[in-house]
């Protein structure tokens, strides 16, 4: 029989037992709604995930160098020329410049007349969130002028000074500049459990701005990110400023991005398993309305064999019946999987992913489990005997 | 066209074996009406089987046009039915889910032949045995004698070289039966089908050209009878 007229004699079987036949197929679209669902999901964590930590927003790349210096040194690891270095040599580098994300420094101050070893914490914006005792806070004007002045934490106030208002008014000397103290906080804030408080830019000003401990890069698309920042990372070692007072070191971002997203593969995974599991219930549903239909249509198999079906014939003619059934459900299925994953999404922070995988794991996965569990039953009704049919 | 010889077969039941068929030996040649009558478990159905193709499991010979059938393997066999033979049963073995005209396309879709392709063919069958214009109705809400009829067209649609009828009017009243046994005669006499058929019935079996008697599974009597008009 041409495959077509078999595909039809099959859909017209199929379509005798409407409720069984549909019965059978929701099974199956439970099934693989709920793998879809999950993947999709799974899916959509993993993307939000890469975009957030690895690309700026058009979509470029960045990573970072950091230099540790070997001893207490003020130097800073990457100056002027480094910078200069870095962009002449490496032509992938679209973007390079130094990153001061260091807010807290340990530097020596001089309070009074003593030297000792202070924390500070860097302000760059105006901050509030914490209990002004006395005096003023750092204003944006301060801010924006680098105007030299300082706030004293309560603690350091009372240990050099003696109480909050002796304070207002000193002045304290960190690495040469001289800070005036208009105001004494208190805070349990562990960025703000410091002895004081300085506008960033003031802090830096005898730096020049491409100084500092860090740089970022920002790639051009398509370059190998975790390669060009090893290299960039190696060239350093041999020709940067201070490369023999310290190292220069690169957290490759990118294979740790690989292995998050192995672990929220291998996650999806494991669920979608569990999911499965609904799958293969509905496959032996399918197994056992696969098996019915033959014991019922055992005249029709007789009369058809009699007529000169190839016993092969009859089988795939139930194979069929049974991919049938399973792929629609796996087809319906999708759609319901996509659309649950979608709504499901829109109470998560983050989108539903559905991919063209997806769709073929479904169609896969379905056609399979029809052939699975068609299988036999179809093989059954092949093999059964003329002659005992007819009689 | 048939040639049997000494065939034998056997049955397995429980733990007894059967002889069912022994050492039969019999030709049957193109265009001839033949009858085959015995008792209940003499053999018949068994050995109209065989001659159509239906069983291949047998001791012995079976030359068809020459062809040693009794070599060849289950898929020839379903090859062989499908091109050579119709079948009529006594209980009409229609499929009772498909349409008339679906019944009838059974064997042609089998040989390969496209749905689309063979509706007149259909229409031809369904007039030759008197039934025009009920391709779209079930078996169900046919009456007896009308299944037959549809069982006829779906042996006589491939036009097969002959016709195997396994008790045809066993289930059928007198009047019907008569209809169907002049459109078996119609069908040898004009087409020149060869026809074997089983029955219990003697006046059915005098509607034939050569009578064969079976008991207790050998031929026991082989006769003409009537004379071809």
């Amino acid at each position: 029989m041409q495959f077509w007229e078999l595909f039809k004699t099959s859909w017209l079987s199929l379509r005798t037992n409407p409720r069984r036949s549909l019965l059978t197929i929701f099974g199956i679209v439970v099934g693989i709604a709920a793998v879809i669902t999950i993947i999709s999901l799974g899916n959509g964590v993993k993307k939000k995930m890469l975009s957030e930590l690895q690309a700026t927003s058009t979509g470029k790349q960045t990573t970072e160098i950091d230099y540790y210096s070997n001893n207490s040194t003020a130097a800073m690891g990457f100056n002027h020329q480094d910078l200069e270095k870095i962009k002449g040599k490496f032509s992938k580098v679209a973007n390079i410049k130094v990153n001061n994300p260091v807010h807290r420094v340990t530097t020596t101050a001089l309070v009074g007349n003593q030297a000792a070893n202070t924390r500070i914490t860097l302000l760059k914006k105006p901050a509030a969130d914490f209990k002004l005792l006395a005096g003023r806070k750092i204003t944006a004007d301060d801010l924006a002028v680098a105007n030299p002045v300082a706030l004293i934490s309560e603690k350091t106030a009372k240990k050099q000074y003696g109480s909050s208002s002796n304070a207002l008014g000193t002045a304290v000397e960190i690495k040469h500049i001289s800070y005036r103290v208009v105001g004494v906080y208190r805070s349990n804030k562990s960025r703000y459990k410091v002895s004081f408080l300085l506008p960033k830019r003031v802090f830096y000003q005898q730096n020049t701005l491409d100084n500092g401990n860090t740089i970022k890069m920002t790639f051009n698309h398509g370059a190998n990110v975790s390669q060009e920042s090893k290299q960039v990372v190696k060239y350093l070692k041999k020709h940067g400023s201070q490369h023999k007072q310290g190292s220069y070191e690169y957290f490759d971002i990118g294979s740790m991005l690989k292995s998050v997203a192995k672990v929220i593969d291998a996650l999806t995974v494991f669920i979608s398993a569990i999911a499965g599991i609904s799958l293969f219930i509905a496959g032996i549903g399918v197994m056992n309305m696969m098996y019915t239909s033959v014991a019922e249509r055992t005249q029709e198999i007789g009369i058809r064999l009699a007529v000169g079906a190839q016993p092969r014939t009859i089988m795939l003619q139930f194979l069929l019946e049974a991919v049938m059934l399973t792929v629609t459900g796996g087809l319906l299925g999708f759609l319901l999987g996509v659309g649950l994953a979608k709504g499901i999404s829109l109470a998560l922070p983050f989108k539903a992913v559905v991919t063209f995988s997806s769709f073929l794991l479904a169609f896969g996965v379905s056609a399979l489990v029809g052939i699975l569990f068609g299988l036999l039953p179809a093989k059954q009704a092949a093999n059964k005997n003329l002659i005992d049919i007819l009689r | 066209m048939i040639k049997l010889e000494n065939i034998n077969k056997y049955y397995q039941q429980g733990g007894n074996q059967y002889h069912i068929l022994k050492d039969i030996n019999l030709t049957i040649g193109q265009g001839e009406f033949v009858s085959i009558m015995g008792q209940s478990g003499a053999g018949k159905s068994t050995l109209i089987n065989i001659i159509g193709f239906l069983d291949d499991q047998f001791e012995g010979s079976y030359y068809y046009l020459n062809q040693p059938i009794h070599d060849y393997t289950r898929r020839d066999f379903s090859k062989l039915r499908n091109q050579n033979v119709g079948f009529v049963f006594q209980n009409f073995k229609l499929i009772k889910n498909l349409t008339i005209a679906e019944n009838i396309a059974l064997p042609l879709l089998y040989a390969g032949q496209k749905r689309k392709l063979i509706k007149k063919q259909i229409v031809q069958a369904l007039t030759a045995v008197g039934l025009p214009a009920s391709e779209h109705k079930k078996p169900t809400n046919l009456s007896g004698g009308q299944q037959q009829r549809v069982s006829i067209a779906r042996a006589i649609i491939t036009q097969p070289k002959f016709l195997i009828a396994d008790e045809p009017t066993g289930a059928l009243d007198s009047q019907t039966s008569k209809e169907i046994m002049a459109l078996f005669k119609r069908l040898n006499q004009q087409n020149n089908t060869t026809i074997i058929m089983v029955t219990h019935d003697r006046k059915v079996a005098a509607q034939g050209e050569r009578l064969i008697q079976i008991l207790d599974g050998k031929i026991i009597s082989d006769e003409k009878i009537g004379v071809k008009a």
